[in-house]
């Protein structure tokens, strides 16, 4: 899957975060983006979902089905897990997933009862059990033990068989054990 | 066991609270009482055995359902043209900007213009009995209105952000995420507009007397000095409203599972 950049100009409040970048993502596996903190990691992965409009430049072959799992978890307060994760698919797809994730005794759990790295997988297998023609996740092990990781990792290698991911991460040794391909958003940025 | 445990639990919190309004209560009516000496004059102040005699004698007679019933009808039927009204403004004024600018001004004379000057506009205007069923519908709106307008505007705007990326359609945005994160501040509204409607819709009803209502009853006692009677009818007021407030407190409830449960399939 190749997803092109064409001279993206994108501003926050008059704040340039990135100018003039032109840059083609060819998305195979799983593909870790790096970087500093505020260089644009987020941004970029909010305007491939139309969720930002760039100032300028185009972006192009991105498809129409897509799924973000954003830096924050995001989970509706008044549903349960098993509600969370069947608000993108069927009840008992969202079952297994949430059993994937290891939180099968927390299906009926609002996500106030849950601790932050539960709440963390649960819009994990949401963002899974989502339907796309490509993953794009913001940071999703964070707040995680070693252990967990490595868990959610084995299900989006697996997850990476089916479709095209691209994640953010600051951690070299996640994309490491994701055997992903890393990119520096940083460097392309600046090259731009 | 576990479960029988928390059975009792909620059993001893319930008995707790029962004993808890009733001490409440009792120490009122004590105040009353000691009051209802203390002025030691019937014309002036009823003495709370009297008033309990006297809803005891009135409702026995046919009268007093037939008053209570169209008193209730009357109100009610404006608390919910006003509440359907104020949803319905509300969710139009928070889609679009300019209704918003339309509406805001006169919503806001509504709100502060005080409710004798509406009453006496509307006796001008339209049919003793309809006047209570107008004003009660004119004092709910607003708050209904101002209330549910602040809720849809203050949703979560990252969870509509989600609701994006994930595709949800508008049906599933208004079912997961509209309904469940207002019906809090709705249902507030409802329950503060239920006393507005009663306060409201009784003093149209004093000032127009329409035949059979509460309101009428009230003026009566106050031209004839039955000081009793009048106690005795705000108090069936009161009880009417707090009754109602009950039941809409579980219509709302149940219509937000209702739609819950629609909203998962």
């Amino acid at each position: 899957m190749k997803i092109a950049l064409q001279n993206v100009e994108m501003a926050y409040d008059g704040k340039t975060v990135f100018s003039n970048l032109t840059y083609t993502f060819c998305l195979t596996g799983i593909t870790a983006l790096m970087g500093e903190s505020g260089c644009g990691k987020t941004t970029l992965l909010r305007l491939l979902c139309g969720l930002e409009t760039p100032k300028s430049g185009k972006i192009v072959g991105m498809p129409q089905k897509y799924t973000f799992m954003f830096q924050e978890n995001r989970l509706l307060p008044w549903a349960t897990a098993l509600e969370n994760v069947s608000a993108v698919c069927n009840v008992p797809t969202a079952r297994q997933w949430l059993a994937a994730v290891g939180l099968s005794q927390e299906a009926n759990s609002l996500p106030s009862a849950l601790s932050g790295g539960m709440q963390r997988r649960v819009a994990f297998a949401r963002a899974l059990a989502h339907q796309s023609d490509v993953l794009l996740l913001d940071e999703p092990f964070k707040g995680l033990d070693v252990e967990l990781r490595s868990k959610m990792i084995q299900l989006l290698r697996q997850q990476a068989k089916l479709r095209p991911i691209l994640f953010v991460t600051h951690d070299p040794c996640e994309a490491q054990e994701c055997d992903a391909e890393v990119l520096d958003f940083q460097q392309i940025a600046r090259n731009a | 066991m576990i479960s029988g445990m928390v059975c009792k639990l909620q059993k001893k919190q319930k008995l707790q609270k029962a004993v808890r309004i009733l001490i409440s209560v009792s120490v009122w009516l004590c105040l009353w009482q000691f009051l209802y000496f203390l002025i030691g004059k019937d014309v002036l102040f009823a003495s709370p055995l009297d008033v309990l005699k006297r809803i005891a004698e009135l409702i026995v007679t046919k009268d007093f359902w037939l008053k209570t019933f169209f008193s209730l009808l009357g109100i009610m039927e404006g608390y919910l043209l006003g509440a359907f009204f104020g949803v319905l403004l509300a969710v139009l004024t928070s889609a679009s900007k300019v209704l918003y600018s339309f509406f805001k001004p006169m919503l806001t004379v509504v709100k502060t213009t005080p409710v004798v000057s509406f009453i006496i506009l509307a006796l001008v205007w339209m049919q003793k009995s309809q006047v209570p069923v107008f004003i009660s519908f004119l004092m709910v709106l607003p708050i209904v209105w101002a209330n549910l307008t602040t809720a849809i505007r203050e949703t979560d705007a990252r969870l509509l952000e989600m609701a994006k990326a994930y595709g949800f359609t508008p049906m599933q945005i208004l079912r997961r995420i509209y309904i469940p994160s207002v019906l809090p501040t709705l249902l507030t509204a409802l329950t503060t507009a239920v006393g507005f409607a009663w306060k409201s819709g009784i003093a149209a009803e004093v000032i127009s007397t329409p035949r059979n209502s509460i309101g009428t009853q009230l003026y009566n006692a106050k031209v004839y000095l039955e000081t009793t009677d009048l106690f005795a009818w705000t108090v069936v007021v009161i009880l009417l409203s707090m009754l109602v407030e009950k039941g809409i407190v579980f219509a709302v409830g149940k219509i937000a599972k209702t739609a819950k449960r629609e909203g998962q399939s």
